[in-house]
C-alpha cells in the first residue's frame, strides 16, 4: 500500500511516521524508517509512504506541525488508481492501534444470587455483553460458569449456549451475552451422590463442598463492554407500557449497536445487510450517529468484484442499495454516497445477470431468498423480491442525480423502474383477491401478508390497491400473522403510512408488550404469542436458539419518533424538518429528537402542544 | 475532521472489512467457534 501526499512549504517543518507495518517513507528520491523525525522543505515536497502488513491491515499516523496524516492523503494499492485514505474520528493518538476497537466498560454487580442444586445462580438487573470475573477465596478447585439470556438458559447446563472455565490467573470469563450466571464446581467425571455435607464421591470421600458454602465462597461481577454512541432522544409520556416499551427497545438497540449494527449479541453477533438496514432507521431518531452506518454498509458491501450476495442473501443485497438512500436521507452525506456509488452500480450489474425472462430477479441457483421467518411461496421469481429489486432502481436513480449522475444514465434507472413496477402489477397483482400473491409461476395464487406490505412502502402500488391491501390482508385474520419483529416493523410501518395510528400504538402495546409480560428485559428476535411459555426461547430447532437482545425488535422507537412524535428530517445538513405529531393517544408527553446536528423537543400536556430546537 | 489533528490512515473499506471479519468470527457456540466469511 502506498500513501501519497505533495506539499507545497513556505518553510522549512519536520515530521515522523508511525506504523506497526513493514515499509519506509519516501521523500523525494530519499527514504527514512519509520519513527524517524524527517526534516524538509522550504518549496514543493513529495511525500509517499509505502506500508505493508500481513497480521492485519497496513495503517499509518503521520505526525508534525504541518506534515499529518488525513483525509488530504491518497491511499494507493497498486492496482487502482489512488484514491482518498481511509480513516475514523476515533482513531488520533499515535498510541492507538486502528486494528483494536476500544470498548468502554462498566462494572455490574448481581442483583439477586440464589442456591440451585450444586452451584449458584447469579443474575444481573437487564442483559449485558460482559466479561464475567469470578473470584474464588479457595485455590484448590475448578468453577465452570454457565451463561444464559433467561434463567432457563443459566440453568441448563447441557443446553446453554456459553459456559466458560473462568481464566486461572484473572478469573475472567470470555466476553459474551448474559443475564444470569450459574456458577458450580467443576467435577471429574465417575459417580458421585449427593450428601448433606455436599456431594460425594461413591466411596464416601467430599468432592466438594454443598452449594450454600459455595455461594459464601465465591464473589461474581459482570464487566459491561461497550462502544459508547451517545444516545441523543429522550422519551416520556403517560402511558406507563408505551415508556418501557421505548426504554427496552433503547437498551436492545444500544447493546446490539458496536463497531458495527450486528443481530443480537448472543449467536450470530454477525453483520447481516436486512437487520442492518432496520437498524439505520432507529439509529436516525435514537444516536442519529452517522459512522455506524458508514462502518457497517462498507463492512457489507466488500471490494469488487461482487461475486456472491450479501451475507448470501439475495433481498441482502438488495437492501443494501436501499440502506444508502436512508442513510442518505438521515444525514445527507453526499461525500459518502459518492465513495460507494461505484459498488451500487457493480452490485445492481450483478443482480441484473440474475433475471428470467420477464425481467424478474431470481437470484443464482443455491441463493438464499429470505424475505422473512414465514412460509412464503417461492417458487419462481418471488414477489417481494421484485418489489424491492424496483425500489433499487428508483434509489440509483435518485441518489444518482444528487451526485450529479449523467441524466441519461439516471433516467435509464428510472425507466427500468417503471418497467420493473408494470410488470409487477400485471404478474403478481390478482384482483380476484385484491392482494398480491407470491409467486405467479406456482398457480397457488398464496397470498402473504410480506409482498403487500412491501407494495404499500415503496409504492408498487395505486392508491386503491392499497386500500384493497388493508382490508384483505392486513386487517383480514385468515391471512397468517407475522411472527418475527423483523417484518412486524414493516407491516406496523405501512399501517402508519395509511393512516392506522391507533392501532399501530394499541399492536405495539399487544406485541412488544407481550414480550414484557414474558419477562423479557430485551426484546427478541422472534415472538409468536401462540407459542406456550415454556417452549418461548425455542428457535431452530434449538431449545435456547432464539436470540432475546435482537436489533431489529427495536422498532418501536422509529414508529414512535416518526410517526406519533412525528418528526421528519428533510434536509438534515441545513437543518430542515418537518413535525407533524399525533400526540392525541396520549394524555402527555415530553420528548427529545435529533434532527441532523439539531435536537427537536416536543412537549404536550393533553391541551397544549409546545416545541422547539435546543442547542 | 479537524485540521490540526492527525488521523489514522490506512486504504478505505480495509478498517472495516478487518472488523468485520474480527465481529463475524467471533461466534462461539457450546465450545465451538462458528466463522462466517461473507466473501469481500
Amino acid at each position: 500500500m502506498a500513501f501519497r501526499r505533495v506539499y507545497d512549504l513556505e518553510e522549512e517543518t519536520s515530521f515522523c511516521v508511525y506504523s506497526s507495518a513493514i515499509g519506509h517513507v519516501l521523500v523525494e528520491d530519499r527514504k527514512y524508517p519509520f519513527g524517524q523525525t524527517i526534516h524538509c522543505g522550504p518549496g514543493k515536497v513529495r511525500i509517499s509512504v509505502h506500508a505493508g502488513c500481513i497480521e492485519t491491515f497496513p495503517s499509518i499516523y503521520v505526525k508534525g506541525d504541518i506534515i499529518r496524516s488525513d483525509n488530504t492523503w491518497m491511499a494507493e494499492d497498486y492496482t487502482n488508481p489512488p484514491i482518498i485514505a481511509g480513516f475514523n474520528e476515533r482513531y488520533t493518538e499515535e498510541s492507538q492501534k486502528p486494528s483494536v476497537w476500544e470498548y468502554r466498560e462498566e462494572v455490574h454487580l448481581p442483583v439477586s444470587v440464589e442456591v440451585c442444586e450444586d452451584g449458584v445462580l447469579f443474575g444481573f438487573e437487564t442483559e449485558l455483553t460482559a466479561v464475567l470475573e469470578i473470584h474464588d477465596s479457595r485455590k484448590d478447585r475448578r468453577l465452570r460458569v454457565y451463561c444464559g439470556e433467561s434463567r432457563e438458559e443459566a440453568l441448563d447446563r447441557e443446553h446453554c449456549y456459553y459456559s466458560w472455565a473462568p481464566d486461572e490467573q484473572t478469573g475472567r470469563c470470555p466476553r459474551c451475552a448474559v443475564r444470569y450466571a450459574f456458577v458450580a464446581q467443576e467435577l471429574p467425571a465417575f459417580k458421585e451422590e449427593k450428601t448433606t455435607q455436599g456431594l460425594c464421591h461413591e466411596n464416601g470421600e467430599l468432592l466438594c463442598a454443598g452449594a450454600g458454602q459455595l455461594k459464601e465462597e465465591i464473589k461474581v461481577r459482570a464487566i459491561h463492554q461497550y462502544t459508547d454512541i451517545p444516545v441523543r432522544a429522550r422519551f416520556s409520556c403517560s402511558d406507563v407500557l408505551i415508556d418501557r416499551i421505548w426504554s427496552v427497545a433503547e437498551h436492545t438497540f444500544r447493546l446490539c449497536s458496536g463497531i458495527f449494527f450486528i443481530d443480537g449479541i448472543k449467536r450470530d453477533k454477525w453483520i447481516w445487510g436486512g437487520d442492518a438496514y432496520q437498524s439505520l432507521f432507529v439509529n436516525q431518531y435514537l444516536m442519529a450517529d452517522a459512522d455506524i452506518d458508514r462502518r457497517t454498509l462498507l463492512a457489507l458491501r466488500g471490494n469488487d468484484t461482487m461475486t456472491t450476495h450479501i451475507n448470501t442473501i439475495l433481498d441482502y443485497s438488495l437492501y443494501w442499495i436501499l440502506s444508502i438512500k436512508v442513510h442518505h436521507e438521515a444525514y445527507g452525506d453526499l461525500a459518502f454516497v459518492e465513495q460507494v456509488y461505484p459498488k451500487m452500480v457493480t452490485l445492481i450489474e450483478f443482480c441484473e445477470e440474475q433475471l428470467d425472462e420477464h425481467g424478474f430477479i431470481i437470484g443464482r441457483s443455491g441463493d438464499w431468498i429470505f424475505i422473512d421467518w414465514a412460509d412464503l411461496d417461492k417458487e419462481g421469481a418471488l414477489c417481494a423480491e421484485q418489489m424491492l429489486f424496483a425500489e433499487c432502481y428508483r434509489t440509483m436513480a435518485l441518489l444518482g442525480g444528487r451526485i450529479g449522475k449523467d441524466a441519461f444514465i439516471c433516467g435509464n434507472y428510472l425507466q427500468k423502474y417503471e418497467t420493473m413496477k408494470e410488470n409487477i402489477n400485471a404478474f403478481y397483482w390478482n384482483a380476484g383477491k385484491g392482494a398480491y400473491i407470491d409467486s405467479f409461476a406456482s398457480g397457488r395464487e398464496h397470498v402473504t401478508r410480506h409482498a403487500n406490505i412491501f407494495a404499500i412502502l415503496f409504492d408498487i402500488a395505486d392508491g386503491r390497491q392499497k386500500v384493497q391491501i388493508v382490508q384483505n390482508v392486513l386487517h383480514n385474520d385468515a391471512v397468517p400473522q407475522i411472527t418475527t419483529p423483523y417484518f412486524k416493523f414493516y407491516e406496523m410501518d405501512a399501517l402508519c403510512k395509511m393512516g392506522y395510528l391507533e392501532e399501530v400504538l394499541e399492536r405495539i402495546r399487544e406485541y412488544w408488550g407481550g414480550m414484557l409480560e414474558r419477562g423479557a428485559v430485551t426484546f427478541w428476535e422472534e415472538y409468536d404469542p401462540s407459542v406456550p411459555q415454556e417452549e418461548q426461547y425455542d428457535m431452530y430447532g434449538d431449545k435456547f436458539g432464539k436470540s432475546l437482545c435482537h436489533a431489529w425488535s427495536a422498532s418501536p422507537i422509529y414508529l414512535l419518533a416518526r410517526y406519533y412524535v412525528g418528526l421528519r428530517i428533510m434536509d438534515p445538513v441545513n437543518g430542515k424538518y418537518e413535525l407533524c405529531p399525533h400526540l392525541e393517544y396520549f394524555d402527555s408527553l415530553e420528548c427529545v429528537l435529533p434532527a441532523g446536528d439539531k435536537q427537536i423537543w416536543i412537549s404536550w400536556n393533553g391541551k397544549e402542544l409546545r416545541f422547539g430546537e435546543k442547542q | 475532521m479537524s485540521r490540526s489533528t492527525s488521523y489514522w490512515i490506512w486504504y478505505p473499506g480495509d478498517f472495516e472489512l478487518y472488523h468485520a471479519m474480527q465481529q463475524n468470527f467471533s461466534r462461539v457456540e457450546r465450545g465451538y467457534g462458528w466463522p462466517a466469511f461473507w466473501k469481500s
